[in-house]
């Protein structure tokens, strides 16, 4: 049987940006809708926005006042915002006092002067603020409670019938969910202002919406100049799993890619975790070079340097970023504020991915991110960041992250933020005690589904960025920080040799052109048995002479498998 | 301020809208309630009776001490009280441009709260069919 076609409900924009995205696609038609939540949760504003976005000439939008807000203060304070248009009021927008009727403490006079003035101006939307006056002063507070529910009925019931979209706007508490307003109304919308310390937040739930799939959760809102703004919780995405083509992004630092297995899966989350010092910016930012350089497009997020700053240190490494700016090929993002929220701040990292297009995003730190938060957002932050890295990977962008290294334990310690959870790949920084030296070695200590290198290699910065050294082969504990020059003795590959000539070609391996005292140093043998050794060698062909004639190199072994 | 300012025009317009030719105190007494029923049909629906009443008080006290005529008069209720009394002891015109004043004064105090452009749009609107007539019929005179 073919199926009927349905007759979708048309949404409206609410004008507040966000919110759209929040209730599923928009503010559904005709619906008889709930603002609540506490004072100064911003529900006025909210109504207002909505009205001017909604209202037009031949619809306008009616604004009933009650007992709730003086007129005179909504217009003197709303009109400050960008959205309120001076010009438009009379018109488009018209407010209406009822506080004499209210007064009267006679319901059935508010909703005649209700149904007077909508059936006259015919609006398109219709709001009485504050609702809750009607119950603490009329008939609920007198114990009438009957009668104020037979009246939000009917008013739901006329608006409902005289194709108006409304909005109620009242103070409620989570005690008042059995309010029969609530089960009335179509949609409720709540918000909600907490202080924590020095930090206000103030967030939106979509409690019901009927008939669409609302983003479940609270979302931050945040009130500019411009009105309200929400910032959807970014819902997770599942993860794509590797390029179809196997595509890998060169890291931009030579040989690392080789040690990665040729470079970072495109779409990968990777975690460059080390001390401070180490070059994790450095790392980020060569990452970013590379991907410029190959045209594509990058965004990065920095919390504890100014982009002037940033941007000029990054010139010292021979990578023009300010260029990349300027052509907008690259955006970067400051975020210093404390009373930041997490989904702004990834709603600004998202929306500039998108405008930009980029393949590339670096989040340096996430240490400096957490801190810039409110600490009420601290709670959700894993969480959050976990929604952002899905969100981006899942449409194949590539995240690279920092993370300082916190203690000094022989296991790798990541600080707080459950590193393997979030990411696919990490690559572990750390500072390592060499013959009385600091060095700075790296490892790939994980790559999801994907070969790597299990060595540790020596890295410098220099004035043109990261240069990888040799490997540190031989050496034992070198997550400890004091590697311990340790050489296996693979007998069963040399037959023939002895134990103490096995340790002293494996050393000549690792120490070409040594001398004997050298070695007898390293080895810590006596010089009289290693010139044996040595001239043993040097008769079966494992050695020869190096530079000089008191020097020795390990020679190509001969095969003994 | 300006005596050509969009305030006074705006108030001086108001006013005369309903007090050209009330040259006698019984006149200007009913010009004055016209003017005042036309308000709160207007702007009264906009920002209550009560805040209109407030806000013609607060005109009213304002200028007073510039206009002797007016000192006999009150607010009450969103009208003026006493109009007519005060044309008979100090004449119609003296009266009728502390009226003025007044109206000037309501303007600008409601533009200091909601903004110029805000305020002249609310004190000019025009009221609702049916309060229009309610206005008229509360009008004594």
């Amino acid at each position: 049987m073919a199926e009927r076609p349905r007759d979708p409900i048309e949404l409206l924009a609410t004008g507040v940006p966000g919110l759209d995205e929040v209730l599923g696609g928009g503010l559904p038609e005709y619906s008889f809708n709930l603002i609540a939540g506490g004072p100064g949760a911003g529900k006025t504003t909210l109504a207002l926005q909505t009205m001017f976005a909604i209202a037009s000439a031949e619809r306008p939008a009616l604004y009933f006042t009650l007992l709730g807000e003086p007129t005179l203060k909504l217009l003197r304070y709303q009109r400050q915002f960008s959205f309120f248009d001076a010009a438009r009021v009379g018109t488009e927008i018209r407010f209406i006092n009822l506080s004499e009727e209210v007064l009267l403490d006679d319901l059935g006079q508010v909703l005649e002067r209700i149904v007077a003035e909508v059936e006259r101006t015919t609006p398109s939307i219709v709001v009485i603020d504050s609702f809750r006056t009607l119950a603490r002063s009329g008939p609920a507070a007198s114990g009438r409670q009957f009668e104020l529910e037979q009246f939000v009925q009917r008013l739901a019931l006329h608006l409902t019938t005289w194709s108006v979209t409304s909005f109620l706007v009242g103070e409620y508490t989570d005690q008042e969910v059995r309010n029969p307003i609530f089960t009335v109304a179509d949609g409720i919308l709540w918000l909600f202002q907490a202080v924590d310390r020095n930090s206000v937040v103030r967030k939106l739930q979509v409690i019901k919406m009927r008939g669409l799939a609302t983003m479940p959760g609270l979302h931050t809102i945040r009130m500019t100049d411009d009105g309200l703004q929400v910032f959807p919780r970014i819902p997770e995405r599942p993860k794509h799993g590797a390029s179809p083509q196997g595509e890998r992004m060169s890291t931009g630092i030579a040989g690392l890619d080789d040690m990665m297995g040729g470079g970072i899966p495109a779409g990968d989350s990777i975690v460059i975790a080390g001390p401070t010092g180490s070059g994790k910016t450095t790392f980020g930012t060569q990452f970013v070079a590379e991907g410029l350089r190959s045209g594509e497009s990058a965004v990065i997020a920095v919390f504890e340097e100014h982009p002037d700053e940033y941007l000029r240190r990054t010139k010292s490494y021979g990578v023009d970023l300010a260029e990349a700016v300027r052509r907008d090929k690259l955006k970067i993002i400051y975020l210093r504020p404390l009373d930041l929220s997490v989904d702004e701040t990834l709603e600004e990292i998202r929306s500039s991915v998108r405008r930009l297009g980029a393949t590339r995003v670096v989040i340096d730190s996430l240490s400096g991110f957490e801190m810039a938060l409110a600490p009420t957002f601290r709670e959700d932050f894993r969480e959050s960041l976990y929604r952002l890295v899905s969100a981006l990977t899942g449409v194949g962008v590539t995240v690279l992250m920092t993370v300082e290294t916190v203690g000094d334990q022989g296991d790798i310690q990541f600080s707080n933020y459950q590193v393997s959870f979030l990411t696919d790949d990490i690559i572990m920084q750390r500072y390592v005690e060499i013959e009385g030296q600091l060095q700075k070695v790296l490892a790939v200590v994980k790559m999801r589904g994907s070969r790597h290198s299990r060595d540790f290699r020596a890295y410098e910065i220099t004035a043109t960025g990261i240069h990888l050294g040799e490997l540190l082969r031989g050496y034992d504990a070198i997550s400890s920080g004091i590697p311990k020059l340790e050489v296996r003795l693979p007998e069963a590959r040399f037959p023939g040799l002895t134990r103490g000539e096995v340790l002293v070609l494996e050393m000549l391996t690792l120490v070409p052109d040594a001398s004997t005292a050298e070695l007898a140093q390293r080895i810590g043998a006596p010089l009289g048995e290693l010139e044996a050794a040595v001239g043993r060698l040097l008769e079966l062909g494992y050695v020869s002479r190096g530079a000089a004639d008191d020097r020795y190199r390990a020679m190509a072994r001969p095969n003994t498998s | 301020m300006s005596s050509s300012s969009p305030i006074t025009t705006t108030a001086g317009q108001l006013w005369l809208a309903e007090a050209a030719g009330a040259d006698t105190p019984e006149a200007l007494a009913a010009a004055s309630d016209r003017l005042c029923a036309q308000l709160r049909a207007g702007l009264g629906n906009w920002i209550g009776g009560d805040g209109l009443a407030t806000l013609l008080q607060r005109a009213l006290d304002r200028a007073a001490p510039a206009h002797p005529a007016l000192a006999a008069l009150t607010a009450r209720r969103g009208l003026i009280d006493g109009v007519a009394a005060a044309a008979l002891a100090h004449g119609p015109a003296a009266v009728s441009a502390g009226i003025l004043a007044v109206v000037n004064s309501l303007v600008e105090l409601l533009s200091r709260l909601i903004g110029e452009e805000l305020a002249l749009r609310l004190v000019v609107q025009h009221p609702p069919r049916r309060d229009r007539a309610d206005a008229k019929g509360s009008s004594n005179g």
